[in-house]
């Protein structure tokens, strides 16, 4: 075979070559070898790993899978674990892995899982083991609740079985009810010695942590480091065990690893016959000698823990004491070195803000019933069908939405779950008793659906279906699915919420598509910087969909909802983008002039596109008749509340929809700006910690969070630490923070940053939230007035005084853009011009009009009338404003260089007293 | 106590591969994250790069986007959370892709940098362009980078049962057998290699059948670092090989 000539097509298969691979292989007849050259007797259904047959997946967690497998010589059914190749990361890992197999199989004990052999496959690492048809404690762990008795039985076998192996010097390190399991008579095996210590070797302990789960039954000293763990690890986890059949709960449950262990570290065990009175005492006390968290207090041995078990069971005197309640917890603090050392570890491994957060919130809200619909998962081949699945999911928590009785998480929170599995993680955060879930398969006429209704208090299926129809059937199936889960959670169904359930949006499966695209932008546009681009591809694929089907009716006020927001959020105010919005609106109401989603689209368009607050009020009441529950009712009534300055029921509002679409990081962003307003200084980090939960690295709210010291108490540290640190650590993001920068710069009085700022703000003109936006000229001319350079200053004026013009002329009616213009004035020493401008623009927007800009308009007066020296105005804008809710803050007076002209005038420094933060 | 039995091949060294590399740039020390994140652009710039290629972006562009496109990977800890249960590396760094070229401010930060790829050698590049020039006109980016990806696998598989054969002593017998790894060649026929080769028939068909298993096994173990379960290696594969059919079907 020729080397050096490059092939044009396959002599086998016929393919044209296009040179993938050197010396003229052809890669499809290559796959085809690796595809049938695989194994041995390769079958096509089913898989086949060396000896075994591989039945079904029984367990699929971080670690590996487990395949229930037929091994054909011996004859027997088995449990294969196969080992994720992620997570053996090279031959020493591999060698190592084996050790452990090894030595975990060299163990017979009645009470341990027998493993049979140890190989690999592929490159993954897998042993086959015992198949315990009984399944795991995880399943069964409920039965034992009034059982103490059988539950301590239970435990001293696998203590005995634990003790065995630490004979042997084996530790397990991660025992767990998922960890023991049941054979056909109910002889209980512990499993999967020995991983554990494994898995730890090779990665930190958060990865660990994220492959081994939420540690719920794991010794705090565990956390620190692998040197610390001795026998007593497995004691303390047998104890979390005993102390879950006899409460239901674990001792201690968090939301990720890093609190659990916080609070297995801090806390006190709760007593288990708090929970439940009938657990004998003795049964409480060995529990909670086993969760001691200075290991040296537990039993010193599994034995030991067996004994005194056994002793209980036998109705004899057990050995351990029990100790006063109000000691435990101080005698660990001062004799424990290694307690000391976890919480510093702790402190430095976890996001402790993230733990506070939590903290508070767990506390005061339980789980309530409630359903999220998570993504549905795509198994269709064609990329045309790409979006299929979550047009699925779109209509089906659509439906849901409209059954009054039930709670369901918008759409927003639950997206960012796509692909994720833990139902009861799920579940707590959402705080949702239960999530559907499921996977979707259509070709050209059929569709295949797989659907799973989870309780998430106790990760358990409580419903699944399967459909295998005909594509025309498809909103049929999705209408039956939300009846199945409306009766499965026991939801009052209205005759008319039946009808709304079992409409079908659109005949036309191609505009459906399209309008399931649509909204999976819009979806986007809450947290992400292409708005615009996203927005009017948004807009044009909506507007293919009526296209093809006008009497699309939910398409239409999505359309609405585009064209409105286009226009509000400044990305297209013009009067033809109005329009749009009006024609969309017109065309849903002719098809269906009362219902909720008309009324809700009009109420954005009196809002967002008249300021007109009284008639979007009117359209909000009307659309809660029939949209009770969807949050983005509060969420618009509450930004119009605040337009009209009745903050506080805004923000009770804002809460309402954190409830029902927790993870959106929009309303939790305009909730914190409520709280700005309002000055609630505290509870405005606490949600921003919270968003920052949610997204971690949005750099944005990291600068709002940092900020909040400033606006409080004039402390610039923060943000001048979290500035310096970004420039270090990820310098591609300082675009995105460009007007912090800016601000930061002034307030520092730092005329060099300033100007770094501005060029770093890219084109963008520098803006506040209250709509005023400065162009560059003017800011130069800022940076030179702070540098006392008056000739450039003025030119800068000049310059930025012909661009602001020209807004004004196209916009002549837009008081920011007129105020702005007011203070370029000033800043060239036009004194009547500047008060002029300043005076009409606060005339343009009356404060009862709009709260938040109304006052702007003032504030800006205000410091129009400082520029140009006439104090008495300026202070007395100020006090007008001061003591409402708005973006005036201390340290802006304090600290911007902007105030500077009012500086040492008493009735200034007064205003600014007002404002500092109170002492408490 | 059932035997335990030992793997059918013995003593196979392990390379850091993708998905364990993945893991790597999630360790807290930021050197092994460096290294590790350096291993995954060296296998898997090539389809990144095809891909943008194939999207319209010019040559230097293309470069400046691979590289920020790992460099934001491991920036914003996508690696660290990804969904180990779920998914394949190949479709998690296409949808990764994606996300990132919707992220405007990444393009016009990059596009301001200039400057070459530290890791891709100026030969590989140009490579790459010749890739880029002979493939389908028709074939959208997404076929493209599955395209290369598969030319990825197979190029390693290859260049690993080299490399077996050359540790064996037997470089002579791969350069000869291995263009029957795809099958039996009409126009050559197995007893014209056996005489060039001085060896019988029977000896000949036997040696080609192992290195096909060899060569097998090795795709397999590509293909079981990057996807998260076994038996998704099969469907892997037969993904990849309907790439080359579609893409066929759109030359005529």
């Amino acid at each position: 075979m020729a080397t050096g000539a490059a092939r044009e097509t396959c002599e086998s298969c016929g393919a044209t070559l296009h040179g993938e691979l050197p010396a003229g292989f052809c890669p499809a007849c290559l796959l085809t070898t690796a595809i049938e050259e695989g194994e041995p007797e390769e079958q096509v259904n089913g898989s086949r790993i060396q000896d075994y047959e591989l039945l079904n997946e029984v367990a699929h967690g971080g670690m590996g899978i487990v395949y229930r497998a037929r091994q054909r010589v011996p004859s027997r059914i088995v449990a294969l674990k196969m080992i994720l190749p992620a997570n053996v990361g090279s031959a020493e890992a591999m060698t190592r892995f084996r050790a452990e197999a090894e030595a975990a199989a060299s163990l017979e004990h009645e009470g341990i899982l027998p493993i049979y052999a140890v190989g690999e496959h592929d490159g993954a690492p897998f042993y086959s083991m015992k198949f315990a048809e009984g399944g795991t404690l995880s399943a069964q762990i409920e039965n034992y609740r009034d059982k103490p008795r059988e539950a301590a039985a239970l435990v001293a076998k696998l203590a005995r079985a634990v003790a065995f192996a630490h004979e042997h010097r084996i530790l397990h390190r991660d025992l767990k009810p998922g960890n023991v399991l049941f054979d056909s008579d109910g002889k209980p095996y512990v499993s999967d010695f020995g991983l554990a210590k494994w898995l730890a070797h090779e990665s930190d302990i958060t990865q660990t942590f994220a492959v081994l789960g939420t540690p719920f039954y794991m010794a705090p000293e565990q956390a620190v480091s692998s040197h610390m763990v001795t026998a007593n690890a497995d004691v303390y986890s047998l104890g979390a065990i005993l102390y879950h059949l006899l409460t239901g709960h674990p001792p201690f449950i968090g939301e990720t690893a890093m609190e659990v262990l916080h609070r297995a570290a801090e806390q006190p065990t709760p007593r288990p016959r708090l929970t439940n009175r009938s657990i004998p005492p003795d049964l409480e006390t060995i529990c909670l000698k086993c969760l001691e968290k200075n290991p040296a207090w537990r039993y010193s041995s599994a034995a030991a823990l067996a004994d005194d078990l056994d002793l209980f069971c036998a109705g004899r005197p057990i050995q351990a004491r029990r100790t006063g309640v109000l000691t435990r917890g101080k005698k660990w603090v001062q004799r424990n070195p290694s307690g000391a050392l976890l919480a510093a570890s702790l402190v430095a491994l976890a996001a402790v803000v993230a733990w506070n957060i939590w903290k508070s919130e767990l506390v005061r809200h339980p789980v309530t019933t409630g359903i999220a619909v998570l993504p549905f998962e795509n198994l269709s081949d064609e990329k045309e069908h790409a979006f299929f699945a979550d047009g699925v999911q779109d209509d089906i928590l659509t439906k849901l939405a409209k059954i009054a009785d039930l709670k369901v998480i918008s759409r927003t929170s639950v997206m960012q779950y796509r692909g994720k599995q833990n139902a009861r993680e799920i579940g707590n955060a959402l705080r949702v008793s239960h999530v559907l879930e499921g996977s979707v398969r259509r070709d050209s006429a059929r569709i295949h659906l797989n659907a799973q209704l989870i309780d998430t208090r106790t990760d358990t299926h409580v419903w699944a279906e399967e459909y295998d129809r005909d594509l025309s059937d498809m909103f049929a199936i999705q209408s039956e699915i939300a009846q199945k889960v409306a009766q499965q959670l026991h939801a009052r169904i209205s005759a008319a919420e039946k009808l709304a359930i079992a409409s079908k949006p659109t005949a036309d499966l191609t505009a459906f598509d399209l309008y399931t695209r649509a909204n999976n932008l819009l979806l986007r546009t809450t947290f992400n910087t292409t708005q615009r681009a996203d927005l009017l591809q948004a807009a044009d694929l909506l507007n293919q969909a009526v296209a093809r089907d006008p009497a699309f009716f939910d398409a239409y006020c999505q359309l609405a909802f585009t064209h409105d927001w286009l226009y509000f959020s400044g990305l297209d105010h013009t009067s033809a983008r109005l329009a749009l919005a009006e024609a969309a609106i017109e065309a849903a109401s002719r098809l269906r002039p009362d219902a909720g989603e008309t009324h809700l689209a009009r109420a954005q368009n009196f809002y967002w596109g008249h300021l007109d607050y009284d008639g979007a009020l009117a359209e909000l009441e009307a659309a809660r008749r029939t949209l009770p529950k969807d949050p983005r009712m509060f969420e618009l009534t509450a930004y119009i509340q605040r337009r009209q300055g009745r903050w506080e029921e805004a923000t009770r509002n804002l809460e309402h929809a954190i409830e029902l679409d927790p993870r959106n990081i929009n309303i939790l962003q305009e909730t914190a700006l409520n709280y700005d307003s309002l000055r609630r200084y505290a509870e405005e980090k606490s949600l921003l910690d919270r968003a920052l939960v949610l997204m971690p690295n949005a750099v944005n709210t990291k600068a709002a969070r940092a900020n909040v010291e400033g606006s409080w108490k004039a402390d610039l540290r923060p943000l001048h630490q979290l500035i310096d640190s970004i420039r270090t650590t990820n310098p591609a993001a300082l675009p995105t923070i460009a007007d912090y920068r800016f601000y930061l710069a002034l307030a520092e009085r730092d005329a060099a940053a300033a100007q770094d700022a501005l060029i770093a703000s890219g084109p963008n003109p520098v803006s506040s939230y209250d709509g005023v936006q400065f162009n560059h000229p003017f800011v130069e001319g800022i940076i030179a007035r702070m540098l006392k350079d008056d000739a450039k200053g003025r030119s800068a004026f000049t310059v930025a005084r012909a661009e602001q013009e020209k807004i004004v002329q196209a916009q002549p009616n837009y008081g920011p853009a007129l105020c702005v213009l007011g203070l370029i004035d000033a800043g060239l020493g036009r004194k009547e011009d500047a008060l002029r401008e300043g005076r009409r623009a606060v005339e343009l927007v009356p404060v009862e009009k709009d709260a938040i800009r109304g006052i702007a308009m003032v504030k800006y007066l205000a410091m129009i009338a400082a520029w140009v020296g006439d104090n008495d105005l300026a202070c007395e804008q100020l006090a007008s404003i001061i003591h409402r809710p708005s973006e005036l803050n201390y340290g802006d007076l304090k600290l911007l260089p902007l105030w500077d002209p009012l500086r040492g005038d008493p009735r200034f420094e007064k205003i600014v007293a007002s404002l500092a933060p109170k002492e408490n | 106590m059932g035997s335990l039995c030992a793997s059918h091949e013995t003593g196979e060294r392990f390379e850091e591969t993708a998905w364990s590399v993945v893991i790597a740039t999630g360790a807290t020390t930021p050197a092994r994250a460096q290294t590790a994140m350096g291993e995954l652009c060296r296998i898997y710039w090539r389809p990144i790069y095809a891909y943008l290629r194939r999207s319209g972006y010019d040559t230097n562009d293309a470069q400046d986007l691979t590289q920020s496109f790992f460099q934001h990977l491991l920036q914003n800890e996508t690696l660290r959370r990804v969904s180990r249960d779920k998914g394949r590396f190949r479709s998690f760094l296409l949808g990764a892709l994606k996300r990132c070229l919707a992220d405007e401010k990444m393009q016009r930060h990059t596009l301001k940098r200039g400057g070459r790829i530290q890791f891709i050698s100026t030969d590989d590049l140009e490579a790459e362009e010749l890739h880029h020039l002979r493939a389908v006109h028709e074939a959208a980016p997404d076929e493209i980078l599955d395209a290369r990806w598969a030319g990825v696998v197979l190029e390693r598989a290859l260049e690993k049962v080299r490399a077996e054969c050359v540790a064996e002593g037997k470089a002579g017998f791969f350069e000869a057998l291995s263009p029957f790894l795809e099958g039996t060649k009409p126009h050559v026929s197995y007893q014209e290699v056996a005489d060039r080769m001085s060896l019988g028939l029977g000896a000949v068909k036997t040696l080609i059948n192992r290195l096909r298993r060899q060569f097998a096994a090795a795709v397999r173990r590509e293909v079981m670092q990057t996807v998260s379960a076994p038996h998704e290696v099969d469907d892997e594969l037969r993904r990849l090989r309907t790439v080359f059919a579609r893409v066929r079907e759109q030359a005529f």
